[in-house]
């Protein structure tokens, strides 16, 4: 389980999109944040932020869909 | 002039309609837009420096080259501030050629209290009603085209920001799907 700090500086490459999303899904299936970030505490609205962005960062900076 | 008169009888109209009938909610949202033909990127020069990335380009827009002058800082690396800066540059040139204001309004009447502003995972909105993130752009998810959104609201009396992702939902674009928040 990566810390908030090793999320904050993920390595994000596109050439390794599937392997590095399956690690962040992964993640996101342990954590089970609240899909409503308003219902999360100060630490968990920050790491499921910081989670999700990382994830969609590969939708929009890699030419994938 | 005559086109802005008839676009505010119109919203006062509606106005008008929602007083009138409490059971109502409208949802209105504008965007100026664009119909421009616009070249590639042309002659790009970066000036890159820590945490910083000043861009220098031509851009052909209706068949007359413009020279943009851009910049952006942040945390990212420097080639994303080259990114950001060159989008931000033909975004404020564009804008600085005027374009066409658009609105689009839906009345949508239902029993009892409504429900508020909050947007939610999940939702069918207007495009509209949810903001750009800065330096923002469209992509391609699923077949679709997709937009960053950042809302701010008051939560607890505090500013609250959360950041999201919607999608359109038909090939009119009026509807768009919330597909995401954080």
């Amino acid at each position: 389980m990566l810390s908030y700090e090793e999320l904050k500086n993920y390595p994000t490459q596109c050439e390794k999109a599937d392997l590095q999303l399956q690690q962040l899904r992964q993640i996101q299936v342990l954590k089970n944040f609240d899909s409503d970030p308003d219902n999360l505490n100060e630490d968990d609205r920050k790491y499921n932020g910081r989670l999700k962005a990382t994830i969609w960062w590969y939708v929009y900076q890699c030419e994938k869909s | 002039m005559s086109i802005l008169k008839s676009t505010l009888i119109f919203l006062s109209a509606i106005a008008f309609f929602h007083s009138a009938l409490a059971d109502c909610d409208i949802r209105s949202a504008s965007q100026l837009t664009h119909e421009r033909e616009v070249g590639p990127v042309t002659d790009l020069e970066k000036t890159k420096s820590a945490g910083k990335c000043a861009v220098r380009y031509r851009l052909l827009v209706d068949g007359v080259w413009n020279l943009v002058e851009a910049e952006e800082t942040g945390l990212e690396q420097e080639e994303s501030l080259c990114y950001y800066a060159i989008e931000k540059g033909r975004k404020e040139l564009l804008v600085g050629l005027g374009g066409k204001f658009q609105t689009e309004a839906i009345t949508v009447c239902k029993d009892g209290r409504s429900s508020g502003v909050k947007i939610n995972t999940g939702d069918t909105i207007l495009e509209g009603e949810v903001a750009w993130t800065k330096n923002g752009k469209y992509f391609n998810y699923r077949n679709s085209k997709c937009r960053l959104f950042i809302e701010r609201r008051e939560l607890n009396r505090q500013l609250n920001v959360n950041y999201g992702v919607i999608c359109q939902l038909d090939s009119v674009g009026i509807n768009w799907i919330v597909v995401d928040k954080w």
